[in-house]
């Protein structure tokens, strides 16, 4: 249902924008014009994908921490505002969970993961999560599944701005702007933000304050959008990262550390439309960069520096009105190197990928292969396939079924002690069965899972004292997820909620212990209400108690967190005046041991449209 | 106005009522509330977890506490403890990531002071006459800061830095000298140095990365580990050396590279060390290395902590992840008999005796 109504979005948008070329091309050819991650909504419908609108992201703090653990169910372990953030989706590791730039893996290639405090929300206009196993569209690490940060193009919109400004406690200040500018075949998209704070909140019951854990964030984006011709769109993506931070101390250590992140990804894509063929080249260029200094007064850092060219290709073939086949054809090569590694290091990895969709009303499904050549380590065969039914216009059913992978990483293969040339990638064996009820108003999905993992990658001590990686663990991950949304408007008031739950298990299967840092519960809920200028709302998430030792034996407990805000519009809604509340109740919870977080703060904004 | 109330009373009482908040991350201590005769097990827990704990075992009451410091002081101990020592009327816990030592009244465990400053990287303790020694490996990658403080043993204040090469860990007091091994912190090292008073009076040169040391019958018995394998894999050594000219006089080398053993201890006139999961010993006087082992220690997932005291070997194990309780084993050093086994708080560095 998702995946339909951003559809009928996308389709909107367009025909409002575009009218000259939404005749000329069929409708199938329309998400390729405006987004490049086109699997996402036309490869993707026996998964569940949930898309957060733009009104979720303004709501929330910059970091895409923030927003997905208010609204999705992610459960996410964090050192600390603004610190090193890891998500677990479905009870998976930080490393199965993969993200996508554009259509583009952007998972670190040093540690397989993203730290979500190291990506702004700002500048994207679409940020998705795509639940369940993904790896033959997206590569490794999507196995609990995958969040999609997309740019979208409109056309024939003229130029139109936007301007945040935020001011909160602990000095944390913010400020963006978003500009956009488009005629009939030309779309440009800037944004640039800043998010800064001192970070300096007092740990509660204590006489301590969270000390060095001060942050400072810049990311710039833009994106380019030319209609060459009726056949051919040439496009264009940057995205460039800068982030200073200290990393905090806890409840009995001070901490004079800093890390600093420099990444960038840039992306450059041409679509072309010839008979029944549609043909994407896509050429991708990554670079990420971190320093740690151990203490930050000093010059003294390690660092690592990792390089990844990608280049693309996707032949997709129409049968018919119903029936597509696409080919997938990729190499990527990356290159390392850093404090921790001797010399430069370098993977190459080349696949090719086969996707067949068939669309018999009501019965739509998805079937998809791949397979991966890398010289070093040996590659599974993925696939997926799945199906979808529509019993009515209100009720489907989805099954899927897929092997998925996560590889090893820079770090498991070339650190200077213990790296090991010898590992497999963690593979995957998944099913999942959701359905849908769709209506104008109100939305609801469940969706069971199960995941069976081998050759789960671990840093295990060896005798000699010295800590390697092995392919040691089997996990079975099981349980369900459950996405609602309501809206209704009585005359001038206009009331929403939504809400996401997953209960999860994830097992060790040798010790049949509950894996470490997976809630059994997490839920979100949100309500909002709207009357003229006036909309006010209210967040909450549960994250349920977790084991923090693989003999569980060792918790933190579970805790609810509330923030409530109010935003009043004015000038046209020209600009807008907005204050939140976090953490209303002020309640004390640590998402890592001796890692307090912060009691209840303020935070206050103003918008400008123009 | 009035629906929005409710819904936002509904929503949070729905959400309240599915969340408890019992913190039992830490349990409190049992039995009682002195501590005498028995054994302490230091666990460095987790690093930047702030959960060092010491475990108290008397096997003869067939007691074990966890977690005595917090129990008794209600604050938590602090983080990643490296050692335990006692001294005239009080005990010292060294704590390497908090950076402090603190000072708790042996029998009680409650806490005296703290010496929060002129610590950098602190390691491992050792006394003489009224000092209190320290080694601190200052910046982890800055090889020139290394130092060792020395605090009144009385009213705990500095009095001095002694600079000292890379990486000091281990430290012995022995006849009014101060030994310490410099197994190189997060390089590696080759040194014993040799502090009289508040100066280095000596620095001699054993195999690479020292890692324990004892004293016995006139001489000084080292440990070295060799070099791991991503460093050029080294075997190891255990050097002799005469206490009385500070000079090296026998260096026992093993014959294969994978060996590195560890835990130098001395008892009853033999010389105890530990090699992967296997305990050694040999005279004093021998003029070769041991073939054969005394006695396995195959119930140690991982060894962590060793000592010898009053004929039996206690080894500390950690969990295999290092994530959750470890455990101390008790061996019979005569027969190599496992004689005890007791569960201790998370990864579980040392057994010590207040004796």
């Amino acid at each position: 249902m998702m995946k339909k109504n951003v559809y009928y979005l996308l389709v909107f948008v367009l025909l409002q924008a575009f009218p000259a070329h939404a005749q000329l091309e069929s409708l199938q050819q329309l998400p390729e014009v405006i987004l490049s991650d086109i699997h996402l909504h036309r490869s993707s419908s026996t998964n569940h994908v949930q898309v957060l609108k733009d009104s979720v992201l303004d709501q929330n703090q910059p970091a895409l921490t923030s927003v997905l653990k208010f609204n999705s169910p992610l459960y996410f372990r964090e050192n600390g505002p603004g610190m090193v953030a890891s998500a677990s989706f479905r009870g998976t590791t930080a490393s199965q969970t993969a993200v996508i730039w554009n259509g583009i893996n952007i998972n670190s290639q040093f540690n397989g993961q993203t730290d979500f405090n190291t990506v702004l929300t700002s500048g994207f206009d679409e940020v998705a999560i795509r639940s369940g196993g993904g790896s033959v569209l997206y590569g490794s690490g999507a196995i609990g599944g995958s969040i999609h940060l997309n740019n979208r193009f409109r056309f024939n919109r003229g130029l139109q701005n936007k301007i945040q400004l935020r001011y909160g406690s602990f000095d944390t200040r913010y400020g963006s702007l978003d500009s956009e500018y488009s005629n009939e075949d030309l779309s440009l998209q800037l944004a640039v933000a800043r998010h800064q704070s001192d970070n300096d909140f007092p740990y509660p019951e204590s006489d301590k304050i969270n000390d060095n854990g001060d942050f400072s964030n810049d990311q710039l984006s833009l994106s380019i959008g030319y209609l060459i011709d009726q056949n051919n769109t040439l496009k264009f993506y940057t995205n460039y990262f800068d982030g200073d931070r200290g990393f905090s101390g806890t409840l009995t250590a001070g901490s004079k550390s800093k890390y600093e992140d420099r990444n960038s990804r840039n992306l450059v894509e041409w679509n072309s439309y010839f008979r029944n063929f549609k043909s994407n080249v896509r050429l991708a260029y990554l670079d990420e960069h971190y320093k740690y200094f151990e203490n930050r007064e000093r010059d003294n850092f390690s660092y690592g520096r990792a390089k990844t060219g990608i280049i693309k290709y996707d032949l997709r073939y129409n049968l018919s009105s119903k029936a597509g086949i696409t080919g997938i054809l990729e190499y990527q090569n990356s290159r390392g190197e850093g404090s921790n590694f001797s010399g430069i290091n370098e993977r190459n990895m080349g696949s090719a990928g086969l996707l067949f969709i068939h669309d018999l009303s009501p019965l739509k499904y998805e079937i998809s292969a791949r397979a991966e050549f890398s010289d070093k380590y040996n590659s599974p065969l993925l696939f997926s396939a799945g199906a979808t039914y529509s019993f009515t216009d209100f009720y489907s059913v989805k099954l899927n079924v897929s092997r998925n992978y996560r590889i090893p990483t820079f770090n498991d293969l070339f650190w200077y002690s213990g790296g090991n040339l010898d590992l497999k990638p963690e593979k995957s064996l998944q099913a999942e069965l959701g359905q849908n009820l769709h209506f104008s108003n109100l939305n609801f999905s469940l969706t069971g899972f199960i995941i069976n993992t081998r050759d789960l990658l671990r840093w295990v001590p060896s005798s000699g004292g010295l800590w390697l990686p092995e392919n040691t663990k089997k996990a079975l991950n099981y349980g369900f997820e459950s996405t609602a949304d309501w809206q209704i408007k009585i005359q001038e008031h206009k009331i929403s909620f939504s809400g996401t739950y997953a209960f999860t298990k994830a097992m060790d299967q040798s010790s049949d212990k509950t894996l470490i840092y997976v809630p059994m519960h997490k839920g979100t809920a949100s309500a909002g209400y709207e009357i003229k200028n006036f909309s006010t709302y209210l967040q909450i998430l549960y994250n349920g108690e977790v084991f923090t030792s693989s003999d569980n034996h060792y918790t933190l407990p579970g805790y609810t967190l509330s923030n409530l805000g109010f935003n009043y519009n004015f000038l046209k809604d020209r600009v807008q005046l907005g204050l939140v509340v976090q953490n209303i109740f002020d309640q004390e919870y640590q998402s890592m041991p001796s890692r307090p977080m912060p009691g209840r703060s303020i935070q206050s904004s103003l918008t400008f449209n123009f | 106005m009035h629906s929005k109330h409710l819904i936002y009373f509904c929503l949070c009482a729905l959400l309240f009522s599915a969340c408890d908040n019992n913190d039992d991350s830490l349990p409190d201590p049992e039995g009682p509330v002195t501590f005498e005769n028995g054994i302490f097990v230091l666990n460095e827990g987790n690093f930047q977890q702030g959960n060092s704990s010491v475990t108290y075992v008397d096997p003869a009451a067939g007691v074990v506490s966890h977690n005595i410091f917090e129990g008794v002081n209600k604050v938590p101990m602090g983080d990643t403890a490296t050692d335990l020592a006692f001294f005239e009327d009080h005990g010292f816990i060294v704590l390497n990531v908090s950076n402090t030592i603190e000072i708790v009244d042996p029998v009680t465990f409650e806490s005296i002071a703290t010496i929060d400053s002129d610590l950098h990287n602190p390691r491992k303790i050792a006394f003489s006459e009224r000092m209190l020694y320290v080694t601190n490996w200052g910046e982890g990658s800055d090889t020139t800061d290394d130092y060792v403080a020395v605090f009144d043993t009385q009213n705990f204040e500095l009095l001095t830095k002694i600079p000292v090469a890379e990486g000091p860990e281990d430290i012995l007091s022995f006849n009014g000298n101060i030994f310490v091994a410099h197994g190189g912190g997060w390089n590696f090292n080759n040194k014993i140095s040799v502090i009289t008073g508040t100066e280095v009076n000596k620095v001699i040169e054993v195999g690479e990365v020292p890692n324990g040391i004892a004293a016995a019958d006139g001489s000084l018995w080292v440990s070295s580990a060799g070099l791991p394998d991503y460093a050029g894999e080294t075997a190891g050594s255990i050097s002799k050396i005469d206490l009385g000219s500070l000079t090296v006089e026998k260096t026992f080398s093993f014959p294969d590279a994978g060996q590195h053993p560890a835990n130098m201890s001395h008892y009853n006139g033999d010389i105890y060390f530990t090699l992967r999961d296997e305990v050694f010993s040999f005279s004093t006087s021998a003029s070769e290395l041991p073939t054969i082992s005394a006695f396995p220690i195959e119930e140690v997932a991982y060894l962590y902590g060793f000592n010898i005291h009053e004929g039996k070997a206690y080894a500390a194990s950690a969990s295999p992840d290092f994530t959750g309780n470890g455990k101390l084993f008790i061996y019979d050093l005569a027969g190599g008999n496992l004689v005890g086994q007791y569960d201790t708080g998370i990864n579980p560095n040392g057994i010590f005796f207040n004796d």
